[in-house]
């Protein structure tokens, strides 16, 4: 096929691959956790600093595929049972990002608090405390 | 549930109908009997197939690259999507490609049946499997396809009478913006597993029309709509749209420099 077209089109072609095989570059990001439980997020707030972009490792302990959702965040994320997912957020301003389960968006709840320095641990009363060690920065 | 049903349609759905009728308007106006039935049904099964494949496959692949496989294979087809499109938007007015223009549009048609299909089946599965209220489920899979339908075959018509009366390449045009629509969300995911740096957005418009909304559902698959879109989002729509768009209109001059003929 490629034989067949001019050759400026094989030159737009090759532009295109040179652009999907560009290098990715990861760099190191701040890394938070989030515990998918019984449909519950844990900890429901996540408290992440400003102007920083910062990795979120979400697991999944529920027997039911969910999906990570989030329009203050543009984010969109579906987490099979028992897996985990990553994404990443920001660079955000300071303010508070909501964020919930697509299929159980009543009781699958959280947000992510933005600030300008992290200081306390981000964790709600009432969440489970195991995930406290869960939630740190690297 | 029911407009949770309702925009699953339109999210996941609709691009498949779109993009059904944007390859039948091309291949059944531009040249008669390029497409025919047999081969019309040969690609129905191997979308369905496909479909199927990469929905039983889609848990094994999310796993890939530290949990980031979804975005980097879906965002690699999307980006295809694009290049396929503006591929066939610049070969639009040559009869001489016939077989490559083809070819261009069976993988356009698989990507978008085969990456929307398999994630609609996903949703609507996991949707069935935890739904409280069947009735409504039934009721928005009924409204769906009735929406989607009916909007595939306006456009079909609507495409088709401007393709005649209004601008030849309407048509075209429309499929480089449906086109750049997928480009977005390549864009979206790629940037979520931080393939691609994020920024600040330039602006937002959820007041004026929120994404999550049956409207901005509705642009965000026909042209890619971003609410709150960044810098490098809008650079690479621009891009995208203009790059395709001068070469086809400097066809002449380029032809010029690598001394082609005809």
């Amino acid at each position: 096929m490629i034989n067949n077209l001019p050759k400026y089109y094989n030159l737009f072609l090759l532009s295109n691959l040179l652009f999907l095989c560009s290098a990715v570059v990861e760099a190191k990001r701040p890394e938070f956790h989030l515990a998918l439980k019984k449909h519950l997020f844990y900890p429901a707030q996540i408290i992440i600093p400003a102007n920083i972009k910062v990795k979120l490792v979400i697991l999944n302990h529920d027997n039911s595929v969910e999906e990570f959702d989030s329009f203050d965040l543009n984010r969109e994320k579906v987490i099979f049972p028992k897996q985990k997912s990553t994404i990443f957020i920001g660079p955000l301003p300071v303010g508070e990002y909501y964020f919930f389960g697509e299929y159980h968006p009543n009781s699958a709840r959280g947000k992510v608090i933005v600030v300008e320095t992290v200081n306390t641990p981000a964790v709600l009363p009432g969440a489970l405390s195991s995930n406290q060690e869960n939630l740190h920065v690297n | 549930m029911l407009i949770n049903t309702v925009l699953l349609f339109l999210q996941s759905a609709l691009p498949i109908f779109i993009i059904i009728s944007l390859l039948l308007l091309r291949f059944t106006m531009a040249s008669k009997n390029i497409v025919t039935h047999k081969e019309l049904m040969i690609m129905s099964g191997l979308a369905i197939t496909l479909t199927l494949l990469l929905n039983q496959i889609m848990e094994k692949i999310s796993q890939l690259f530290d949990g980031r496989g979804m975005e980097l294979i879906f965002s690699f087809g999307f980006i295809l999507i694009y290049f396929c499109s503006a591929l066939l938007f610049l070969l639009n007015n040559k009869n001489r490609f016939i077989n490559s223009k083809k070819i261009l549009a069976l993988i356009i048609f698989l990507l978008v049946f085969s990456l929307n299909g398999s994630h609609f089946i996903l949703y609507l599965t996991s949707y069935w499997a935890q739904s409280p209220s069947l009735e409504s489920l039934f009721i928005g899979i009924i409204l769906g396809v009735g929406i989607c339908i009916s909007f595939a075959i306006l456009l079909y018509f609507l495409l088709r009478y401007s393709d005649a009366y209004i601008h030849t390449k309407t048509s075209c045009y429309f499929l480089l913006f449906f086109a750049l629509g997928q480009l977005m969300q390549a864009i979206v995911l790629l940037q979520q597993v931080d393939a691609l740096p994020l920024s600040y957005s330039l602006w937002n418009s959820t007041n004026f029309i929120a994404e999550n909304s049956e409207f901005g559902q509705l642009l965000w698959v026909l042209f890619g709509y971003e609410s709150s879109p960044s810098f490098m989002q809008l650079i690479i729509y621009f891009l995208s749209f203009i790059i395709p768009v001068f070469v086809s209109k400097n066809c002449c001059f380029i032809r010029l420099v690598y001394g082609e003929k005809s």
